[in-house]
């Protein structure tokens, strides 16, 4: 990664692999991911969740479901 | 808006953990990643902080099926925790609880149970006896314990789970929706297919809810619905569940994730059975 830009943007350069999966999963090419710092305000998890490992709280555990096949 | 180096540490774990929640694990990892390289490099000392980061990135490879980076982040954090006398023992066994999700996402149902049952023992130690997380213990060991055909040890750890969940069931949700898809997944591998039919519509109704329809975890319960309505003879609806849960496996998960091949297998064989009828 990549520092924080002058206008508080952080950027994160993907490696070829990362690259490659998001292509798949999204359908267009990718090298880096920029998020504003209102944007990842977005995306912060409400905490208090069972499965917010926010640093300094309760880790998180996972989950194992079932998944049948024959 | 400058960000302190904390600030953008958290911001970038809590980013990346949103995303895996949502089900889209491949745009979470580099976000996780560079979260856990800053913690190591800003904050060498601090064994909370890295932990938090370490055991957020192996939920994450967990859910890519990265088993064997799931399991050194586990181990990696446990060792930090466990060599000093006042960590929080919740989060030795969260990690013990994790360590037994690698081994039975790997198959390898021994290690798995050992620490499944090392994670219970140390909560039910440290945690009273109607918390959540040891309810969330009990449903992961008896998924466990399903795996090595041990149906009704699981069975009765389900029910007692399920009764400490649904006291609380807004909080608890998302380990509601767990718990029900094992129990149903449990009853129809013993063939008790409308006990099964019952959990499971109830665990895709509640994901469909919190997750949405576009979710790996509500594909997962979608999938197993279909299995059962495979053995109840309904091929139909059997095929069209699967190739509903096969299309979001490969949306969120790729083409190759063992889910992914596992559902796609199921929604072949049901095809077959389909043209022959």
């Amino acid at each position: 990664m990549d520092a924080t830009n002058p206008n508080g943007a952080v950027r994160i350069q993907l490696t070829s692999e990362q690259a490659k999966n998001i292509k798949e999963l999204i359908g267009r090419d990718a090298e880096a991911i920029e998020l504003s710092v209102q944007e990842l305000e977005q995306r912060i998890v409400p905490s208090g969740t069972i499965s917010d490992p926010i640093y300094g709280f309760r880790l998180a555990g996972n989950c194992n479901e079932t998944l049948l096949t024959s | 808006m400058e960000l302190t180096r904390a600030q953008r540490i958290a911001h970038l774990a809590a980013a990346g953990n949103r995303y895996r929640l949502e089900g889209r694990p491949t745009l979470a990892e580099p976000l996780l990643r560079e979260a856990l390289e800053l913690t190591e490099s800003e904050f060498p000392g601090d064994r909370d902080r890295l932990a938090g980061a370490l055991n957020a990135l192996g939920l994450l490879y967990k859910d890519l099926a990265k088993y064997d980076e799931a399991r050194a982040c586990y181990e990696r954090a446990l060792s930090l925790l466990n060599s000093f006398p006042d960590s929080q023992r919740a989060d030795v066994a969260t990690l013990y609880h994790n360590l037994g999700g690698i081994e039975h996402a790997r198959k390898d149902s021994a290690a798995a149970e050992s620490f499944a049952r090392r994670g219970l023992e140390i909560r039910r130690a440290s945690a009273p006896a109607d918390d959540s997380t040891l309810a969330g213990d009990m449903v992961a060991l008896a998924a466990i314990l399903d795996g090595q055909g041990k149906f009704d040890e699981a069975e009765a750890l389900y029910v007692v789970a399920l009764g400490i969940l649904k006291k609380d069931p807004v909080a608890n949700a998302r380990e509601l929706a767990v718990a029900l898809n094992d129990l149903g997944a449990n009853y129809a591998r013993r063939d008790r297919l409308d006990e099964a039919n019952t959990q499971l519509a109830t665990a895709v109704e509640l994901k469909t809810r919190q997750l949405g329809v576009q979710h790996p975890d509500r594909a997962l319960s979608l999938n197993n619905l279909g299995f059962v309505h495979e053995r109840q003879g309904d091929i139909d609806r059997a095929a069209e569940l699967y190739a509903e849960a096969l299309r979001v496996f490969e949306q969120s998960l790729g083409h190759d994730h063992p889910k992914t091949r596992d559902c796609r297998r199921n929604y072949e064989r049901a095809l077959a059975v389909s043209s022959r009828m």
